[in-house]
């Protein structure tokens, strides 16, 4: 087995060892049509040890979080838990894309200043992704004369952002 | 009664009025918030690593004694997967080590489980019902995943239950569990919006006048995102989407501007013209009998 | 004591790397030794007519023969000293064969020393113990078998037809269990009930079989050879000696309709009812949950059978075995909400399916669309519904359901081809004569395999629409079908637990009845005089079902035949001055063989001889007749005489797998270091932390505890109380501040003769590195 193999299992759980390749994962995930790699997939890259394929794959993005996989898996394996395993070491190992930008940067605003806001959220995510300027900012048209997103000055911070930091850096370490 | 308000992130964003009727329904109802004190963001779906997922939300829940409540479904199913890995004492000494305050247990509420409960033991809390009103009841993802929590995370009632109290009708809505894609909506938006129109088109099929949301994420995505979806796919929808306190007010009699239904990007006029409506002939008949 | 000593050369097997002749000049040094010897073949007939001889005439009241190991020929010498008159539970051997001159033939000095040790061992059990005879008891011979489905019926027929008295008590107002139910039957596809219901009728027929129906048992008393067994008949409220079965006249103007639970919940029957066409008994029933009372059915029958005062009746009888037929039930698919079983009537499961092509069926055959009535064109098979999934709890696969599901869909293919079908699978298992074949003659007759597991299932526009991958091909489908067949598991039959509490069966984690071994002994249970027969104890087809049914049968006649049972003698017993009544013992005996009123009484007739209560009980108040404390300590103490290994390793295997295991790597000429010197124990559940306690004290450097694999233990878990108790006792020694490194426990199969021998090797390798005994403890004063 092979250290990235290793890994993912440290992270997501050592019953991913035990797939079977049914396929209920994927057939319950709402975005699997759109996907290169199905999840069913992902897991078998992950324990074949195919590192390049399973980072490669844009699937580990289009990752909705929406866990029908994990209620259904019967073999009681959380495949989701495979992709944030997965989202985990691409950003390790120093790879990045739009979607692994905008984790950082929301990973980031919720370290340094313990909540997230909207505004400067979208408003980094585009300098650093110029591409997402037409979206967010026709997103932006429909929500700001709404009053539903604050233009904001300088970004407020909760009281206890060295206690969120420290969970960070302690927490995330192990 | 007496409840710890998480509001989450959104609630002071895009989901403004999902803040605002939550405060006026709950205080219609006689359910006091009182919020947490220097919350912070649960992470939603963007931490990947576990242990700080579970660190941050242990975190606000170690500030309060009182059962939590919130009305977001991501924030609702983060602080309930923590609980549960808490209770792994392991996890719970690493976490605590970090925390100012130890965290030593908590119960974490969805709103719909408050509403729910109020309404069942008053029996004159409906005071104008939602009658004739068609609602497509969308649960999205997180509400009832993972299982084990306000509902079966594979055929759900609780949402259908509420309508029926509330007068109004629940029509049967097949995509109510698939996910509104609004997680990855910010950096895959094709894809996000792919999920979401489907679940808009499976709702107008459904006939309804309206779909009722749990999460202001899934506003997002079915609301505010609607209009430049139909452009995108070419196809009209026009569906108003409110709120579950929004629908819960309009039952108890809340007016629009406490419910915040300006702030809806879907007018929601159709709903309130056919209520009206409805209302109306109500007491015609009563005036003839 | 006057112990005669054989050292047997086995042509060159031992001499060629011992010296039998020393050792026997050896074994005449120790103390109660009349007589040694060194013979060529002592299993020979010379070899056994010297050691006869010598019992006559040096009046020998103990033998020991060092030579090949006791598993091999402990029964032949016993033999040899019952036939010149002495017990034969006085004999000793001491293995110096396949655990010494075999393993260590590079090293001929220290074998030759290990074989003293060995032999002075042997001896110091020798002066030990005891005449032991074997009681023999008169048994009742009869038997009860509970459950009449199809393996229960066998195994009734079996044995009546052997000429033993059965008595089957069935829960159910029928015999027949769920075979009865079903249509054609593979792999053969032949009619299920046309094949049962001559032997249902047998059974009823049988002059030596008393069927009991409606019946439900209460209490088990007793052990092996007489159970008393007692319970209550419930009221059909139909005399079963005048109702004719015509049922038609009674059921005819029964007002009352309720769900027909032998249908499914797929049709309806009456208060009054007759459960199926061919009932055994042909008697009918009334649902008393049901009835209104009306009296409209007394009035009707035609010879007055129906008796509305009927009271349950109470039965009891003694019998000398039970075996346990209470087959299964079907898992509750309404638990797999996804599939929407309950919510959409067009999906259905595997029983109902049964039920619509069988021709007796609700709908005379016709598979049909319970929501429409029409004959369903399209459907599709989904597999593993409940089984292989750990969202329900159920990780076993049910082993029929793959089988059933190809069935069915030949049976509805052959009445309609162009009927689309499509069995959506994880994996197809079908494994079983003619099974494979079975599947290819489906894939054949144009049914549609999918590879993928269905993640929903949901009702569209009159239609069931499922959602799944087709994992070959990577891609995702929604496809549309009239019928859906939920391919159902199956769990452990709850109508069995109260019965299973009664006789303290245990349960495997999957909920189903455990056999005494998973391979060796597959229809017995851990407690004597208890046979298991078919899908008690698992999933399992008809075909080995009926085996079971029969293989149970065999066994239980082989126990009863002679109507008496000789007790093994090697049990356990009670010295009631110490015990303590704590119960500790009833709790650990895999047997049931303890009970406790105010002090342990011991069943001798269920005593197996595991000797894990005599390590168990806190006060040493239980001793074993054969390997008794006494002796197992004397070997102790002869075994660490004179040490003249380093490090010295003492050993405890158990009988059925190290000792085994250590046969096998002398067998096999496995070489390992001869440190150690073995004691036999029959479990390592035997093994007292006082006997470890006084290896150390009297010098070993460490101490070897070798029992079965885990999960294989001959007598259950005696191997986890041993493991618990190594862990206990190394908490203790690290407290006294002895290393508790020099005390090993090691799990070895019979087969694993390389194992034993490697970890032997590392352990000597340890225990050089941990150094002489006593070294830590110099340290610490030091
Ligand atoms: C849909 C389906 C189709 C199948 N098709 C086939 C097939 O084509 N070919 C094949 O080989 N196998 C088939 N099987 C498997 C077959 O049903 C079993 O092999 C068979 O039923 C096992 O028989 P049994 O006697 O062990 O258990 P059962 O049939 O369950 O009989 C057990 C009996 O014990 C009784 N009982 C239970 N508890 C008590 C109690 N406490 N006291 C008294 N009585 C009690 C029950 O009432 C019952 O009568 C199929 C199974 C299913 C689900
Ligand atoms: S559902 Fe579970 S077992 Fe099946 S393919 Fe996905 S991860 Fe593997
Ligand atoms: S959690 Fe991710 S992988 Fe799992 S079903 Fe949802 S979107 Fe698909
Ligand atoms: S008495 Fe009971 S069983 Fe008989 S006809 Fe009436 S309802 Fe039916
Ligand atoms: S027999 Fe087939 S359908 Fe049944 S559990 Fe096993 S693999 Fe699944």
């Amino acid at each position: 087995m092979n250290e990235f193999t290793k890994e993912v299992l440290r992270l997501a759980g050592d019953e991913v060892k035990t797939c079977i390749q049914c396929g209920t994962c994927s057939a319950s995930c709402p975005t699997a049509h759109l996907m290169d790699n199905s999840i069913r997939k992902l897991v078998k890259f992950v324990l074949e040890g195919m590192k390049d394929e399973a980072l490669n794959s844009r699937s580990i993005w289009l990752c909705t979080s929406c866990l029908a996989c994990t209620v259904r898996c019967p073999r009681g394996i959380r495949p989701m838990a495979v992709v944030s395993a997965l989202k985990q070491i691409y950003e390790a190992e120093g790879m990045r894309n739009r979607d692994s930008i905008h984790e950082e940067i929301f990973n980031r605003h919720i370290k340094e200043r313990g909540r997230v806001s909207e505004f400067f959220l979208s408003a980094e995510y585009m300098l650093r992704n110029p591409q997402s300027a037409a979206q967010i900012i026709s997103f932006g048209a429909e929500l700001i004369p709404r009053g539903k997103i604050d233009i904001e000055i300088r970004p407020d911070s909760i009281e206890g952002r060295d206690e969120v930091k420290r969970i960070f850096e302690e927490l995330g370490g192990a | 009664m007496k409840l710890a308000y998480y509001p989450g992130c959104v609630a002071r964003a895009t989901g403004k009025e999902y803040e605002i009727s939550t405060r006026s329904v709950c205080s219609a109802l006689g359910i006091e918030l009182e919020e947490i004190d220097d919350w912070n963001c649960c992470g939603a779906t963007h931490v990947s690593n576990e242990l700080v997922a579970v660190g941050l939300a242990a975190r606000n829940l170690a500030r309060t004694e009182l059962p939590v409540m919130t009305g977001c479904s991501i924030c609702y199913s983060k602080l309930r997967s923590a609980v549960l890995r808490l209770e792994d004492n392991g996890v719970k000494r690493k976490v605590n080590s970090v925390l100012e305050r130890e965290y030593t247990g908590a119960e974490v509420k969805h709103l719909i489980e408050v509403i729910m409960e109020v309404l069942e033991g008053a029996d004159d809390g409906v005071i104008a019902s939602l009658e004739g009103l068609k609602v497509a009841p969308y649960y999205g993802c997180l509400l009832t995943r993972p299982c084990g929590g306000i509902d079966s995370p594979e055929n759900p009632a609780v949402l259908e239950k509420l309508l029926r109290t509330l007068g109004a009708e629940p029509v049967d809505f097949r995509l109510k569990m698939k996910c509104c894609g609004g997680p990855i909506f910010m950096t895959e938006e094709a894809a996000a919006s792919d999920t979401a129109f489907k679940i808009l088109e499976c709702a107008k099929e459904s006939g309804a006048d309206a779909i009722m949301v749990v999460c202001p994420l899934c506003h997002l995505m079915l609301d505010a995102n609607q209009h430049a979806m139909e452009k995108k796919f070419g196809a009209e929808i026009d569906l108003p989407v409110l709120y579950v306190t929004q629908l819960t007010g309009l039952a108890l009699g809340l007016g629009v501007e406490e419910l915040g239904m300006g702030m809806n990007s879907v007018s929601p006029a159709p709903v309130l013209e056919k209520l009206e409506a409805a209302r109306g002939a109500e007491e015609e008949e009563g005036e003839v009998c | 004591m006057r112990i005669g000593v054989y050292v047997c050369h086995c042509g060159l097997n031992i001499a060629g790397v011992l010296d039998p002749q020393d050792l026997s000049e050896f074994a005449g040094t120790l103390p109660d030794v009349e007589v040694a010897r060194d013979i060529q073949f002592t299993c020979s007939d010379t070899g056994q007519e010297t050691i006869k001889e010598d019992i006559v005439e040096h009046k020998l009241d103990g033998v020991v023969v060092a030579a090949c190991s006791p598993r091999l020929h402990e029964p032949t010498f016993r033999k040899v000293i019952a036939d010149a008159g002495m017990n034969p539970f006085l004999l000793e051997m001491a293995n110096i064969r396949e655990q010494c001159s075999w393993v260590h033939m590079e090293e001929p000095a220290r074998a030759q020393e290990k074989a003293k040790d060995l032999i002075r061992m042997a001896v110091a059990k020798a002066a030990l113990l005891n005449p032991l005879v074997g009681e023999v008891m008169p048994v009742s011979q009869d038997v009860l078998v509970i459950g009449g489905g199809v393996a229960g019926i066998q195994a009734a027929l079996d044995l009546a037809d052997s000429g033993l008295r059965v008595y089957l008590v069935e829960r159910k107002p029928t015999i027949g269990g769920y075979m009865a139910l079903l249509t054609d039957v593979f792999p053969t596809n032949d009619c299920s009930i046309c094949v049962l219901a001559p032997k249902m009728t047998d059974v009823y027929n049988h002059p030596l079989i008393t069927l009991i129906s409606y019946a439900e048992i209460l209490n088990i008393e007793g052990s092996v050879g007489r159970f008393t067994v007692s319970g209550i008949k419930k009221a059909r409220f139909v005399d079963e000696s005048l109702c004719k079965g015509c049922i038609n006249d009674c059921a005819a103007v029964c007002p009352v309709e309720v769900p027909d639970e032998y249908q499914f919940g797929l049709g309806k029957r009456k208060a009054i009812y007759m459960p199926i066409p061919q009932s055994v008994p042909l008697v009918v029933c009334i649902d008393p949950q049901a009835c209104v009372g009306c009296g409209l059915c007394a009035e009707a029958c035609p010879v007055d059978a129906v008796k509305y005062d009927q009271e349950p009746e109470e039965f009891k009888f003694d019998v000398g075995a039970i075996i346990v037929a209470t087959g299964w039930k079907p898992f509750d698919p309404a638990r797999k909400e996804e599939f929407g079983y309950g919510r959409y009537k067009d999906v259905i499961t595997g029983l109902q399916m049964e039920r619509l092509l069988n021709a007796a069926g609700p709908t005379r055959g016709e598979v049909v669309r319970p929501s429409t009535g029409e004959i369903a064109r399209s459907i599709a098979f989904i597999q593993c519904v409940g089984s292989r999934d750990h969202t329900v709890g159920n990780v076993y696969c049910s082993r029929v359901c793959c089988m059933y599901a190809l069935k069915n869909a030949q049976l509805v293919k052959e009445k309609d081809p162009d009927a689309d079908i499509t069995i959506h699978y994880i994996d197809m298992r079908a494994g079983g004569e003619g099974y494979e074949e079975f599947y290819e003659r489906a894939q054949r007759l144009g049914i549609n395999f999918v590879r993928g597991r269905v993640s929903e299932v949901q009702e569209v526009d009159g239609g069931l629409v499922l959602t799944y991958e087709d994992t070959l091909l990577g891609r995702f489908r929604n496809s549309r079908y009239d019928l859906v067949c939920l391919s159902t598991g199956l769990e452990a039959n709850s109508d069995a637990d109260v019965v299973g509490n009664i006789l303290g069966l245990a349960k495997r984690p999957d909920g189903f009845f455990e056999i005494a071994h998973p391979k060796m002994r597959p229809v017995e249970a851990h407690i004597d005089g208890v046979f298991i027969a078919g899908c008690a104890s698992g999933p399992k087809e008809i075909q080995v079902s009926i085996a079971q049914g029969g293989a149970a049968a065999a066994k239980a006649l082989r126990l009863l035949s002679r109507g008496e049972l000789a007790l093994d003698p090697v049990t356990a017993m009670v010295d009631t001055d110490k015990c303590i009544g704590c119960k500790l013992c009833v709790e650990i005996c895999p047997s049931k063989a303890i009970s406790v009123e105010r002090t342990a009484m011991v069943d001798e007739a269920s005593c197996k001889g595991c000797g894990t209560c005599a390590a168990a009980c806190p006060v040493d108040a239980i001793d074993m007749r054969l390997f008794s404390d006494e002796q197992i300590l004397a070997q102790v103490r002869a075994a660490t005489a004179t040490k003249r290994e380093y490090p010295f390793i003492v050993g405890f295997l158990c009988n059925w797998c190290s000792y085994a295991g250590a046969d096998l790597a002398g067998t096999s000429r496995i070489q390992y270091p001869p440190n150690m010197r073995v004691i036999r124990v029959m479990c390592v559940g035997r093994v007292d932390p006082s006997f470890v306690i006084e290896a150390l004290r009297n010098g070993a450097d460490g101490v070897l505890i070798s029992g079965c694999r885990l999960g294989e233990c001959h007598y259950d878990k005696g191997n986890y109380q041993a493991y618990q108790r190594v862990q206990v006792l190394r908490g203790v020694l690290e407290a006294v501040g002895v290393n508790p490194k020099r005390v090993k426990i090691i799990w070895c199969a019979a087969s694993e003769g390389e194992i034993l021998a490697k970890e032997m090797r590392t352990f000597v390798d340890e225990l050089k590195e941990i150094g002489s005994i006593g070294d830590e403890l110099k340290g610490g004063s030091a």
